[in-house]
């Protein structure tokens, strides 16, 4: 079937009327039928001047009383996380909650969280991009940043998770004199370092790709000679001729090519740290797909949960709207049943095995000490998104934040439970036993919140947090320049 | 920089304020960083001077000192001057053997809480001071001169101590009495009553077919050597057939758990039970040379087996069973009890039970002891302490020196020690510290330690060692012979004078005014007195020099053999002691036994010993009150839920402790714990039972005592060295073990398991020598003397309580103690991992040595990213500290958790006011590990680990590199090594010879042969990790 670019019956629509449901014209088909057609994804019958000042506009201005309060939280929890990390680097290890049985605690769980969060940006940007999908445009800019932020909350849990973290940089492969002391490259923790900092570079340098036409946008409408040179500056220049816009369009292709492998193998080397261990509960082939999805899943809560911030505190409800929301919510149900499936293929398979270690460990994970935490998983992963069958829920404001937060929480025990439950009780009896974090892993945990929300904080004050060149190509031209302009185009105005 | 050339002041420093200020904040910003821990570790060097010259020969070279310590003959291993190594001499005749405290004694000689030289300690009315020499010595020898003096000692087998203690005695009438607070007096009593000696025979255990326990404890108190007797008959296939042992106890020892069959009998009724098996064995088998005696038949005849089964709650056929295997293997059995069962008020009735058992199998007769190894008790108990106590009530004592004892700690409560002492107008302690009973003398003269002093014991079969020292005092300490004999002349005592003028005397043909050779009167009353007794000769002639020496190189002499011991003849009032038996407590009952590692709390202050979990508890760090396991659930009690036990008066409040294998109506608690003045490390760690013991008949009773037990609020953590108890074998092979029956009809049964698929790897290729080990589970008794001795090879740091709490513990090598899940029918569930009541109220006990197996496809190795694990072509994997960054995911890999990772710095100080207020943790290391001269004992050999790095067993590289260097330099390069030439630390300490270590690929290798032994399993073969440590199945003797 054969999606039109822009509805050539799109009416003005406020965010209020949409429904979810295509626009039935009577009779209007080409063959004298009815037609279906979408409702428009920019809603509020926006012009072009219009997207640029609502989005521009909170770059533009001082903060609000409430950023300053947000920043404040956010700020205060980075600042105890860091003095937790630096008396973490003054003491050792011993502050933390790991011991014998439980070498690795709150960190690596915390580190396969946060790179599970940025798992949305890049799909929703190079994925969704190569699918067409243009409900994309209103939310991928933000998913993007969230993606950068995500990874850099995650790339500092392996250092510090090292007894000796100041020589973390022997993990780099390059000729040295120490030796030269090579790395080894059977070990997946070698295999991470690639991949995450392919990951991030590639999402880097997508993101910024993609921000060049909204930075010439920021720099057209300002007024100090500064801020002109700086914007000017960060867009290199960017002039807005047919020239530019035909190589920024390949690039942008290019790089979203690029960008979608990356999406798949991140987890899967993530999840072969726990895979290729002996360990029984590591040991399965079923991680990689387990943990890509779980990535997506939780990556998708998380942009519900910033999305609905922004819709809220910044006014974008015509650029995100219901619809945006709903088809996250889809996403969200849809990879809660891909996730929950794996749960229970787990448990199939260590059944089927017919191994004592592994029978053991599924049993011990959902009805041993730990069952608790097994529950919170199941429930919030599983159970909590099969709300979503019902299109109600799925636009609904409250019930979407509750669940994404929901879902994270989820996603964080999930980590929790394969990272505990396997090693708590792993072969030898004698070795048993439990796992608790300390004040001083809270308190990190804590700063890696801190650290994400100051960043995006700070994003979304010096950045334009939706991509308003996109924007403006999926909306109906027609309603975009009826209204008077008194302004000409803007440069990064993607005709 | 261009701006300097042409600058009238070129070398001035030309800096606008802004580059000042950059570069002065990117070095504030360097010296944060720095300071939050970017640093290398900074380390106390030990300082080596005052260094003999002839010792820079031997330099990096470790030098051996024969000696003994505490009754057992050692060998002391020294470096640059300093002991690091206390390991049991290769060639002990004496049979004795080294207990863990013999092992453990360098954390007491380098003890930072040592008092460092002589304290007038005001007798408690003010704070110590300082004081010296001179003074003590001119406050006692008027007053040891002046008369009723007494000498309150420990026990003493120091012959020339003894000499000088009798010659001192001889002319001030100074009175020695020698007090065992462990010593209940039960076994002298009754030999002493049965016949006229109160020397006691040493059973041999080796030429036993059949051993049966009446609360023995012979392994959990090694100090007579039987447990490596035993061991030699526990493994089935060698030459000799297996020994079969029967113990019948309340709780469960360590001797219990290595029993083949285990009866539960409470203290209080062993007597009557042991008297039901004799009288079944004598009346009813008409067994053994007693059957036909009238005297013995009357005496047993209250004990009719029907009539004490149904008072002891068990069946009367166990008894009759046990008495009959007893009449078959009649001259092949021995019986044993001795342990603290003994210490009952039943007690005296229990050793005359036993004896009667042994005269009725004929034990005697056949050489089941071995009379020239007889031994009299080494102190008294109770008794004469209490004596002692009256008569310094009563103020016929003026001057009390005591030496060793600590009864102000360790006296039962109705003695009242302390009160006593304050009668008397004079005392001075000559023990190592201000501890319980020196914090209230006037005066602290510190004797100095063993391994600083001179000084000699008498041990079993003739023989004589000298008490060698290997370094000179660490502190202004003297020893205690040395001490003696310089107050001893200074009171006239004529063989004293002569060894003082000897210590001041120069060398013959010194120039006049040169120091004396040897300043030491001990040492000069030693020789005199090995010259007079022994050697025939008189010191500084050739002769007695040579054979000095040879003394000193052997460690000991054998000395004129004993008058053989007349045929054992029963005196027939002695069946008296069978009428006299106390009613056994109604309710519960209370058992105090001494605490595995501490015995009598002696050495409370060693880290090692503390640390060191109790084989069968496993709790470390502290005791608790052990309940059995359904009195435990009926209480609804959690391990480490605090009770309350009323003894009489005497009440405790102390954590409980679900004890497997426990009587129903018995409790029990160690003592030795709740020192209050011993030291950093060992003050107010755990309860002090001791004034829970009561005097009865003149014993000291610490078993059969009545008692209540009721939980009060509140908990105290147990620091249990151990996760799960149970292991169900069928699921989880991890410990090959078997009955006779089974082993008898499959050698190999036992060590079935899964079997692995094939492996991705490509082989490893060992050219040259491979290392393995082998460790036969039939002959580990779990002792435990492994872990202190690996400990002490290995500079493995102490964590202390909160550490093992923490579950990070450090040492290599752990006691894995587990009870047998008995068989099902495929039928499984997750609470047999929560220990159920058919599991632990009859235990089925199993120890596995778990150290690093060196797998051949090392898990670790493969997840390492820096390599800082990797495989040697010689078998090893080694763990290279440098590289070592702490990923810790070899240790989540490892599959046996025997990988231990630097939480801390435990070899440095943390210092920092603030951080330490922030998590307590951080200051406490140093107490641990570091404080005063404690790093002298660190082996130069072995690199102490810093921070957040992994370090594991392996396999005493060190030794290995040795070996392999002196076989390069003597031309074997491409070599194999023979059996003996490394012996890693573990196997060095091993009583049992349970491990055997070597080169697989040598020709005739002991290892080897184990290796392919049918009784060999290499544990989880499932998952391909290939092991080079092969366990030797445990085989259970459960043919009657």
């Amino acid at each position: 079937m054969t999606r039109l670019e822009t509805s050539p019956y799109a009416t003005v629509m406020d965010d209020g009327q949409l429904t979810g449901h295509p626009i039935v014209l009577a009779g209007k088909g080409p063959y004298g039928g009815d037609l279906e057609v979408d409702e428009p994804l920019v809603t509020g019958g926006k012009t072009w001047a219009e997207v640029d000042r609502d989005i521009c506009m909170h770059t533009e201005q001082f903060p609000t009383k409430r950023w300053w309060m947000a920043f404040a939280v956010a700020a205060t929890a980075l600042a105890i996380g860091t003095f937790a990390m630096l008396m973490l680097f003054y003491s050792g290890m011993g502050i933390l909650g790991i011991n014998r049985p439980v070498g690795w605690g709150s960190f690596i769980i915390n580190f396969v969280f946060w790179i599970g969060i940025g798992h949305a940006g890049t799909l929703i940007s190079a994925v969704l991009y190569l699918f067409r999908q243009q409900w994309r445009t209103g939310i991928n800019r933000a998913a993007e940043a969230m993606t950068l932020f995500a990874v850099a909350c995650a790339g500092i849990f392996p250092i510090i998770h090292l007894g000796r973290p100041w020589f973390a940089y022997w993990l780099v492969p390059y000729p040295n004199a120490r030796g030269p002391l090579w790395v080894n490259f059977n070990s997946p923790l070698a295999w991470d370092i690639f991949a995450i900092s392919t990951y991030g570079l590639v999402s880097l340098a997508f993101w910024y790709i993609g921000l060049l036409p909204d930075l010439a946008t920021v720099r057209d409408r300002a007024t100090h000679p500064w801020r002109k040179k700086i914007y000017n500056a960060m867009s290199f220049g960017w002039t807005g001729s047919h020239r530019a816009w035909r190589h920024y369009e390949s690039a942008y292709m290019i790089l979203a090519a690029f960008a979608t492998p990356l999406v798949f193998s991140v987890h899967t080397i993530v999840s072969f740290d726990f895979a290729t261990s002996i360990l029984p509960g590591w040991h399965t082939t079923i991680f990689p797909p387990y943990f890509v999805i779980g990535a997506i899943f939780s990556g998708f809560a998380m942009v519900i949960t910033l999305m609905t911030f922004m819709r809220g505190y910044f006014g974008l409800t015509n650029y995100i709207t219901t619809n945006h929301m709903e088809a996250m919510a889809k996403i969200l149900m849809l990879t809660g049943l891909l996730v929950g499936f794996a749960y229970s293929t787990e448990f199939f398979m260590a059944w089927y095995s017919g191994s004592e270690w592994e029978g053991f460990v599924f049993k011990n994970r959902a009805f041993g000490p730990y069952g608790w935490a097994y529950a919170i998983m199941f429930t919030c992963n599983a159970i909590v998104p099969q709300i979503f069958w019902w299109k109600k829920m799925r636009r609904h404001a409250w019930v979407l934040f509750v669940v994404s937060i929901l879902v994270n929480v989820g996603m964080w025990f999930e980590r929790y439970v394969i990272v505990v439950t396997s090693l708590h009780r792993d072969f030898l009896p004698s070795s048993w036993g439990m796992y608790a974090l300390t004040r001083w892993d809270y308190m990190i945990l804590l700063g890696s919140f801190g650290l994400f929300f100051t960043l995006f904080l700070l994003f979304v004050r010096v950045l334009p947090v939706i991509a308003i060149s996109e924007v403006k190509g999926v909306m109906d031209p027609k309603v975009a320049r009826s209204a008077p302009t008194d302004a000409a185009p803007a440069a990064g105005t993607r005709r | 920089m261009k701006r300097n050339e042409t600058s009238p002041h070129p070398e001035a420093l030309e800096v606008d304020r802004r580059e000042f200020l950059r570069v002065g904040g990117a070095l504030a910003a360097a010296g944060a960083l720095a300071s939050a821990g970017c640093r290398q570790p900074q380390e106390a060097t030990v300082p080596f001077h005052d260094m003999s010259e002839k010792l820079v020969d031997g330099q990096g070279q470790p030098r051996f000192f024969a000696s003994v310590l505490d009754g057992s003959p050692v060998l002391l291993r020294t470096r640059e001057g300093r002991p690091i190594l206390v390991a049991p001499s290769p060639d002990d005749a004496s049979g004795r053997g080294t207990t863990l405290r013999h092992h453990a004694a360098l954390m007491d000689l380098y003890d930072p809480d040592r008092a460092p030289g002589p304290v007038w300690v005001r007798r408690g009315k003010g704070a110590p001071v300082a004081s010296a020499w001179t003074v003590v010595t001119s406050e006692v020898v008027p007053r040891l001169a002046k008369g009723s003096a007494v000498l309150l000692t420990g026990p003493v087998s120091s012959p020339s101590l003894k000499a000088a203690i009798a010659e001192i005695s001889a002319k001030t009438g100074l009175v020695h009495v020698a007090y065992a607070p462990l010593e209940s007096d039960a076994v002298a009593t009754a030999w002493l009553r049965a016949f006229g000696d109160a020397r006691v025979p040493r059973p041999r255990l080796d030429k036993a077919d059949l051993v049966v326990g009446f609360g023995a404890e012979f392994l959990d108190d090694p100090s007579d050597g039987l447990e490596r007797d035993f061991a030699l008959r526990r493994a089935p296939g060698g030459g000799a057939p297996m020994s079969r042992f029967i113990q019948l106890e309340g709780r469960l020892t360590l001797t219990g758990a290595n029993a083949d069959r285990r009866i539960r009998v409470r203290d209080s009724e062993l007597a009557s039970v042991a008297a039901a098996v004799a009288h079944a064995v004598v009346i009813g088998q008409r067994a053994g040379p007693l059957a036909n005696d009238a005297e013995v038949a009357k005496a047993l005849a209250p004990f009719a087996p029907e009539v004490v089964a149904k008072r002891a709650g068990i069946d009367p056929s166990v008894l009759t069973g046990l008495a009959a295997e007893l009449a078959k293997a009649r001259g092949r059995a021995v019986v044993l009890a001795g342990g603290t069962a003994s210490a009952s008020p039943s007690g005296e009735t229990l050793e005359m039970a036993t004896l009667l058992l042994n005269l009725s199998i004929d034990a005697f007769g056949a050489g089941l002891f071995d009379e020239a190894a007889a031994e009299a008790p080494r102190a008294g108990g109770a008794r004469a302490l209490a004596a002692l106590a009256d008569d310094l009530r009563a103020g016929k004592v003026a001057t009390l020196i005591v030496a060793g004892a600590n009864p102000v700690y360790d006296a039962p409560a109705s003695v009242r020690f302390a009160e006593a002492l304050a009668k008397v107008s004079f005392v001075v302690s000559l023990n190592d510290r201000v501890d319980e009973t020196a914090a209230l003398a006037d005066f602290l003269a510190p004797a100095s330690h063993p391994f600083e002093s001179w000084g000699d014991e008498a041990l079993p079969r003739g023989l004589f060692a000298v008490q060698q020292p290997a370094i000179q005092p660490l502190y202004d300490t003297k020893g205690l012979l040395d001490l003696l004999v310089a107050w001893g002349a200074a009171a006239g005592v004529p063989g004293a004078v002569a060894a003082a003028v000897a210590a001041t005397a120069p060398a013959p043909g010194a120039a006049p005014g040169a120091p004396a050779p040897n300043p030491n009167p001990g040492w000069h009353y030693l020789r005199a007195h090995w010259g007079r007794t022994l050697l025939g000769r008189e010191p500084g002639t050739p002769a007695f020099e040579a054979a000095w020496n040879a003394v000193l190189r052997d460690g000991y002499l054998q000395g004129p053999a004993p008058a053989a011991a007349p045929p054992r003849r029963l005196a027939v009032p002695a069946l008296a002691l069978l009428g006299s038996l106390p009613e056994a407590p109604a309710g519960l009952e209370l058992q105090l036994y001494p605490h595995f590692a501490l015995r009598d709390g002696r050495g409370a202050n060693n880290g090692w010993l503390q640390e060191f979990p109790d084989p069968v508890t496993r709790i470390s760090w502290g005791g608790a009150v052990s309940i059995a396991p359904r009195r435990f659930d009926e209480m609804k009690l959690a391990n480490g839920d605090l009770v309350e036990v009323k003894a009489g008066e005497a009440t405790l409040i102390a954590p409980a402790y679900r004890h497997a294998g426990m009587h129903h109506d018995q409790v029990a608690i160690p003592l030795g714990l709740g020192r209050s003045a011993c030291g950093v490390i060992g003050n107010g760690i755990g309860p002090n039972a001791f004034p829970l013991r009561a005097i009865s008949g003149g014993r000291t009773v610490s078993a059969g005592i009545p008692v209540t037990v009721r939980r009060v609020t509140g908990r105290e953590e147990l620091a249990f060295a151990q996760g799960s108890d149970v292991i169900d074998r069928d699921r989880r092979p991890l410990v090959p073990a078997t009955t006779l029956t089974a082993f008898e009809k499959d050698a190999k049964a036992g060590t079935e398991q899964a079997k692995g698929g094939p492996s991705a790897w490509p082989e490893h290729k060992f050219p040259d020598a491979r290392w393995a080990m082998a460790i036969d589970l039939s002959k580990c008794n779990g002792c435990g003397k492994c872990v202190i001795g690996c400990q002490a090879e290995n500079n493995i740091p102490v964590v202390g309580r909160r550490g093992v709490l923490d579950r990070r513990e450090m040492s290599w090598i752990r006691i894995d103690r587990y009870y047998d899940a008995p068989k099902k029918d495929g039928r499984w569930g997750a609470e047999v991992w929560d220990g159920p009541l058919a599991v632990v109220e009859e235990p089925q006990t199993l120890f596995t040595p778990m150290l690093c197996q060196h797998c051949e496809n090392a898990p670790c190795e493969t997840v390492c990213p820096f390599v800082a694990t990797m495989h040697s072509e010689d078998g090893l994997n080694q763990q290279i500290y440098n590289r070592c960054v702490g990923t810790r995911y070899c240790a989540n890999n490892c599959p046996f958790k025997v990988r231990r990772f630097n939480f801390w710095e435990y070899s440095t100080a943390k210092t920092s006011a603030l951080f330490r207020a922030l998590d307590r943790r951080i200051g406490r290391f140093s107490d641990l590990n570091t404080r005063g001269l404690m790093q002298m004992k660190n082996n130069p050999e072995v690199t102490v680990r810093g921070r957040g790095v992994m370090e594991k067993c392996s396999f005493c590289i060190q030794r290995i590199r040795e070996a392999r260097a002196a076989a390069t330099r003597a031309g074997r390069k491409k070599d194999h090594f023979a059996d003996g030439v490394v012996v890693p630390a573990c196997m060095e300490a091993c009583p049992t010879g349970a491990i055997t270590f070597g080169d697989i690929h040598a020709p005739g290798s002991r290892v080897a042969a184990l290796a392919a032994h049918p009784r060999a399993m290499k544990l989880l073969e499932a998952t391909g990790v290939k092991p080079s440590i092969s366990y030797l199945t445990k085989v259970r003797h459960d043919k009657a």
